[in-house]
């Protein structure tokens, strides 16, 4: 049987608010119970994944189990943080999923070069974001096993 | 340029052959002249420097540098300015290639006279003039083609987003709040994301279009029977949906042209045929080619609802359509990207047709 988290936190990299309402949304359609943090620029993303400033305090801010990731954001891009991040010693085994409106080749190719673990367009009918999302509650929320990406000792 | 008069630069280490060249410079009535010397590539540096040097006349053969190498440095130090190179009697092949590396004309010591060489002068500078002009609209153009490019990066990302959320917070509102709005409500949500939907597909397309534009498009010999696969994978989905019958009269031959290219172009062919069909008529579309004064044409034949003499060339245009959206829906730029995308790889596209008895669309490649 797949290894249940059912209360760890998923990151969503966003800056279209829009957007993150609706894969909020189509979360709770699908019965994603998992709180899902928004951030809206690179910076911020690297900053929690750091644990810096505000987000010193892990019990509040707890290391994500998912990372979605948009690539077009203000300040730092999707591309920075993923290349920051997968050049991390523990932090580089959160999966993250590339959730972008760009389908040309070089942004696809670059990701996977960067260590994406999944590349997912945004659909522009909301029916197919609720299947995609029922697809990553099946698939990175259920089957997946996920790796330990504890960095300290939380108890 | 000093008022009307060409200031020449005489680049030679010989004071006889430089004295000779002043004189015949300085000799026509028709074209005032002005002549500075420079004995070595240091002092033509220094004059070139004083600027207001309208012209290089120089000598491949200097003490400090040797045949093109001279060419080089001298076009190193001074790119706006027009060179004539002198080159030996015995030597046959130095002019030309100083001229391919950039000299605007050449002279053979001891092999022209005045009129020749006021002539060279002329056709130098104005050579130079159109090359300068040449480079600028190159840039020019390479410029807007990075600005195009950003701009339908552009377009398919943040035109986008506001599709999105129309469309979503639509469903959303048709999906949660139905109870809340009556049947002509819901109508009008509907038509919401409906628009939010074509609105998408006229940007995809126009992406589409202006990607076949816009990109290097690498032409090679290919084989059009990997086109016509890959062109219907793509479309395999609406050939079901439409139940659509294809005939394909395999095998196809090579031609001139680009793989995707051509995919794209077949897939178009293919949904146009599909799309005008009379209500109720199974599409039935046959593809063949044959060899037509020694170049292949691929002909695409429909059953569809055919097209009048006088819109056959229309159809090709931008956003061209000759139905209403309420019958054939569409954005009116899937022939445009035919058209577009077959000038690219140097063929032709047209169509036979009469109206109720179906299209034939060919195009044309080199062999």
């Amino acid at each position: 049987m797949p290894r249940k988290i059912r209360n760890a936190v998923i990151l969503l990299v966003e800056d279209n608010a829009d957007d993150a309402l609706l894969l909020k949304d189509a979360f709770h359609e699908v019965n994603i119970i998992n709180s899902i943090l928004v951030l809206e620029n690179g910076k911020k993303a690297i900053a929690y994944l750091k644990g810096e400033g505000i987000y010193a305090n892990r019990k509040q801010y707890p290391l994500p189990i998912l990372i979605l990731l948009d690539l077009k954001l203000p300040i730092l891009s999707g591309f920075e943080v993923l290349k920051w991040l997968k050049q991390q010693p523990i932090l580089k085994r959160i999966p993250v999923l590339i959730m972008t409106s760009s389908n040309i080749p070089e942004d696809i190719n670059k990701a996977y070069d960067w260590g994406a673990n999944s590349y997912l367009l945004k659909p522009l009918d909301s029916d197919d974001l609720i299947r995609i999302s029922q697809q990553i509650a099946i698939y990175w929320l259920g089957f997946n096993n996920m790796p330990d990406v504890v960095v300290e000792d939380l108890r | 340029m000093d008022a009307d008069r060409i200031n020449i630069l005489v680049v030679d280490d010989n004071a006889e052959d430089r004295q000779n060249l002043e004189a015949m410079i300085l000799s026509s009535g028709s074209l005032p002249c002005l002549v500075t010397h420079a004995d070595r590539l240091a002092s033509c540096y220094k004059q070139i420097d004083k600027r207001g040097i309208d012209l290089v006349l120089l000598d491949l053969f200097l003490p400090e540098s040797k045949g093109l190498d001279t060419l080089r440095r001298v076009r190193k130090k001074a790119p706006e300015l027009p060179i004539i190179v002198l080159t030996r009697l015995d030597d046959k092949t130095t002019g030309i290639e100083a001229v391919r590396e950039g000299a605007q004309d050449y002279l053979i010591k001891g092999d022209y006279d005045s009129k020749l060489l006021h002539h060279s002068i002329r056709y130098a500078i104005e050579r130079k003039r159109v090359d300068i002009k040449l480079q600028n609209y190159a840039a020019e153009l390479e410029n807007s083609n990075e600005e195009y490019k950003r701009f339908a990066y552009v377009v398919s990302h943040d035109l986008r987003a506001p599709l999105r959320a129309m469309q979503g917070f639509s469903n959303t509102l048709l999906q949660r709040y139905s109870d809340k709005l009556d049947d002509i409500g819901q109508e009008y949500v509907r038509r919401i994301a409906n628009a939010a939907l074509r609105m998408d597909e006229l940007i995809q397309d126009l992406l589409v279009y202006s990607r076949i534009t816009t990109t290097d498009i690498q032409i090679t010999r290919i084989n059009l029977e990997e086109c016509i696969d890959k062109a219907l994978e793509q479309v395999g989905g609406e050939i079901k949906e439409r139940q659509a019958h294809i005939t394909i009269q395999r095998p196809l031959p090579q031609a001139v042209g680009n793989v995707s290219t051509l995919a794209q172009i077949i897939v178009n062919l293919v949904t146009n045929g599909i799309k005008f069909v009379a209500p109720e008529v199974k599409p039935d579309i046959r593809i063949w080619s044959e060899i037509f004064q020694g170049r292949v044409r691929l002909w695409v034949e429909d059953n569809g609802i055919g097209i009048e003499q006088e819109n056959q060339e229309r159809i090709f245009q931008v956003f061209e359509r000759l139905h209403g959206t309420e019958a054939y829906p569409g954005t009116g730029i899937g022939l445009a990207i035919v058209n577009k995308g077959v000038q690219r790889l140097g063929g032709h596209v047209s169509v036979e047709s009469e109206p109720g008895s179906g299209s034939r669309f060919w195009i044309e490649l080199k062999k």
